[in-house]
């Protein structure tokens, strides 16, 4: 299995723990976080990217913000008062969900 | 830094990919434009050699599903506001009125034939709806300047508005355009018909606080 698959399925806590360190991000700049901090292994694409900020976006975890950068407008998104909540849930949530996998496999490689 | 025309040649890439709506659009050509320049500064890339690449990168099926994925969303989000809106519409004093009303409407149904019913409750709507139009003409030239902007927020209130005149409508249109059709309606009319023309006062009232909760929620749409 490739191991962009398995960041894939937590790219929402990883989008939300960066906006949580970093205050406010735009797209592009998420990208390219997030291929700095998984050194490569996960890129993601905007197809991806993009629908899961609109849908953070539309329950109300992330408030949104529109600049004027050389010539063109930027979108900033920032975590809410429920998306710093949310972000602390999901982060709990993974650390169980890693002490799960942690346990599974550990008598195996052993 | 890219110019005007450049960026005005990715504006144009998106819009030919079937992607011409302002809310998406602009932060997808911010994400390409970033994309181009980190290919110009750090591969010593053309603009042209550029363009090409992102083209490749970002093809057309892609960001046609980005483009629906927000459409659904933005879809589901006003129905949401729209009904939160509309039940907390009916709280006891409302209701009260609205019982009046009703009966101000249902009474006349013994005493007059219900195609006369049907045409009071028309013009009850009208009323209400020239009233709507003239207290929130702000709302109306702001919404009238924004699709111009091509929004995919206005595309969707367009469609819900479609579906609520036709819903208003259409059981006029059925009555003056061949009345036998109506005929089988007309013994439950006087009780059904004064609730529709309530629902649908109670509707134009409910688009107020509807819109601007939408404005506040969702700045870069609507």
């Amino acid at each position: 299995m490739k191991k962009s698959t398995l960041y894939k399925g937590f790219l929402e806590p990883i989008v939300m723990k960066l906006l949580k360190e970093q205050g406010r991000m735009y797209g592009y700049q998420i990208t390219q976080e997030v291929k700095l901090l998984t050194k490569g292994e996960l890129q993601i694409t905007e197809g991806a990217l993009y629908p899961l900020l609109h849908r953070l976006e539309e329950e109300g975890m992330l408030d949104t913000e529109l600049k004027e950068v050389g010539n063109r407008i930027r979108k900033y998104y920032s975590l809410t008062a429920k998306g710093r909540k949310g972000t602390v849930q999901a982060m709990e949530e993974l650390q169980q969900f890693m002490g799960s996998l942690q346990w599974m496999f550990q008598p195996k490689i052993s | 830094m890219l110019t005007m025309d450049q960026i005005k040649e990715i504006e144009n890439y998106c819009r030919q990919s079937g992607m011409p709506y302002y809310e998406v659009q602009t932060e997808l050509v911010d994400h390409m434009v970033e994309w181009i320049e980190f290919r110009q500064q750090t591969y010593g890339a053309s603009f042209n050699e550029a363009l090409l690449a992102m083209q490749a990168e970002f093809n057309p099926a892609a960001l046609k599903q980005i483009q629906a994925e927000k459409k659904k969303l933005i879809q589901r989000a006003y129905w949401r506001l729209l009904s939160e809106n509309w039940l907390a519409f009916f709280t006891l004093p409302k209701l009260l009125v609205l019982i009046c009303l009703y009966l101000l409407v249902w009474l006349p149904g013994f005493y007059i034939p219900e195609k006369y019913l049907m045409k009071a409750g028309i013009i009850i709507v009208l009323f209400y709806g020239i009233i709507y139009m003239q207290s929130n003409r702000n709302i109306i030239v702001q919404n009238v300047d924004n699709a111009r902007k091509k929004l995919l927020s206005i595309e969707v209130h367009n469609t819900v508005s479609g579906v609520m005149f036709t819903l208003i409508y259409a059981p006029y249109v059925l009555f003056w355009w061949d009345e036998s059709i109506a005929e089988p309606l007309l013994s439950s009319i006087k009780w059904v018909y004064p609730l529709y023309v309530l629902l649908l006062v109670s509707f134009f009232h409910t688009q107020v606080n509807f819109h601007q909760q939408l404005r506040n929620r969702y700045r870069q749409a609507f």
